[in-house]
């Protein structure tokens, strides 16, 4: 779940208690009268439904149940996605069993993760780029790139990112990867500080 | 905030899928006619049909409820600091951004190293159009437009948006005694 959504659903989650709360204090302090001030929270009547209801009752409780741990499975599931639920670049797999030449007949399958290391690799080879890290996503012909860099605070950004162009140009030539997506965040390092290897 | 959320939303599930697992296995065994298992239903039943809504407890519990979802949504609402800021760079076919830590702790160390502030706190928030950078700094009130100066200096050197509005905070050093 994106930090976005997350927000949205935590701001409506605080209205549902603003409003909750607000409604039970207006009861509390007799807002509604005396008379509901000083009823019960569970009147007689309610419990002369629940056992009118019959099976209904039960089923409809269990159902509230059923629906309460859904919603609490989704929201679970929802934290624990990675990458705000973008899938990761699938392996290449370059299948030729069938050829009709045999010289030409195998398989090959190039890692995803290697990629993403590759382009990692030819980052760090800009001067002035300490520490690379390469997320590759979708498919190939429609990737999204996510990089972070940590770069040396006295580079010329222009000329990195000039080089950074470099990189994506190459991994498309090498791969026929087409990043159609770039997204790119610099973190600014001292540069005489000592780099940890 | 971020890791908060996103760890509230885990104990808040995790507390979501027991209770509603609790309350579906409960249920179904009160329909068939046995006792409640784990919660205490009969003595929970017995007493919300005792207790009134004016009681100082409903009348803490309801209050409690309120004062959280108050605090959930003005801590939600009000403005984040953005970890990262966008540059204007993006055009060119990729978007790039700068962390807003790092880039403040840059900006920071430039004006320390360039001009004769001993103490600076940068903060800076990013507008439709450009920039907004707040700096506070300890310095003789002399050296201000040097200070604004070397904001700007290193701004510009990461490519921040041209017009960007800086803004400068001066107080004199306190004299020795």
């Amino acid at each position: 779940m994106s930090d976005r959504a997350n927000r949205i659903l935590w701001v409506f989650v605080a209205v549902v208690l603003m409003a909750a709360g607000g409604v039970g204090l207006s009861f509390s302090l007799g807002a509604w009268g005396t008379s509901a001030a000083h009823a019960d929270i569970i009147t007689s009547t309610e419990v002369r439904w629940w056992r009118e209801g019959s099976w209904m009752s039960f089923a409809s409780a269990a159902f509230i149940g059923l629906v309460v741990f859904a919603l609490g499975g989704v929201l679970v599931r929802s934290q624990l996605t990675r990458n705000e639920g973008r899938s990761r670049l699938d392996d290449f797999n370059l299948d030729r069993a069938n050829s009709p030449d045999p010289t030409r007949r195998g398989r090959t399958i190039v890692r995803a993760a290697s990629l993403s290391h590759a382009l990692e690799g030819d980052l760090e080879r800009i001067p002035g780029v300490e520490r690379a890290l390469v997320g590759l996503f979708g498919t190939p012909l429609d990737a999204e790139v996510r990089a972070r860099l940590r770069v040396d605070d006295n580079v010329d950004f222009g000329r990195v990112a000039e080089q950074v162009r470099d990189c994506l140009a190459r991994l498309h030539r090498t791969t026929q990867v087409s990043p159609s997506d770039v997204d790119l965040t610099v973190t600014l390092v001292k540069a005489d500080s000592a780099r940890v290897q | 905030m971020r890791a908060f959320n996103r760890l509230l939303g885990l104990v808040v599930g995790l507390a979501l899928v027991g209770g509603g697992g609790f309350c579906v296995v409960e249920v179904i065994l009160a329909a068939i006619g046995h006792r409640f298992v784990v919660i205490p239903g009969r003595s929970w039943l017995a007493s919300l049909r005792t207790t009134s809504w004016s009681t100082t407890t409903v009348l803490v519990v309801v209050a409690a409820i309120a004062a959280v979802g108050l605090v959930l949504f003005g801590a939600e609402t009000r403005r984040w600091h953005r970890w990262r800021l966008e540059l204007p760079t993006s055009a060119r076919g990729a978007r790039w951004w700068v962390s807003s830590r790092s880039l403040e702790a840059h900006v920071r160390r430039r004006v320390l190293a360039e001009t004769l502030a001993s103490r600076a706190r940068l903060h800076l928030v990013p507008r439709r159009r450009r920039w907004k950078a707040k700096l506070k700094a300890v310095a003789p009130t002399s050296v201000r437009a040097e200070i604004e100066a070397s904001v700007r200096k290193a701004l510009d050197g990461v490519g921040a948006p041209p017009r960007s509005k800086v803004k400068v905070k001066i107080s004199p050093p306190r004299k020795l005694a």
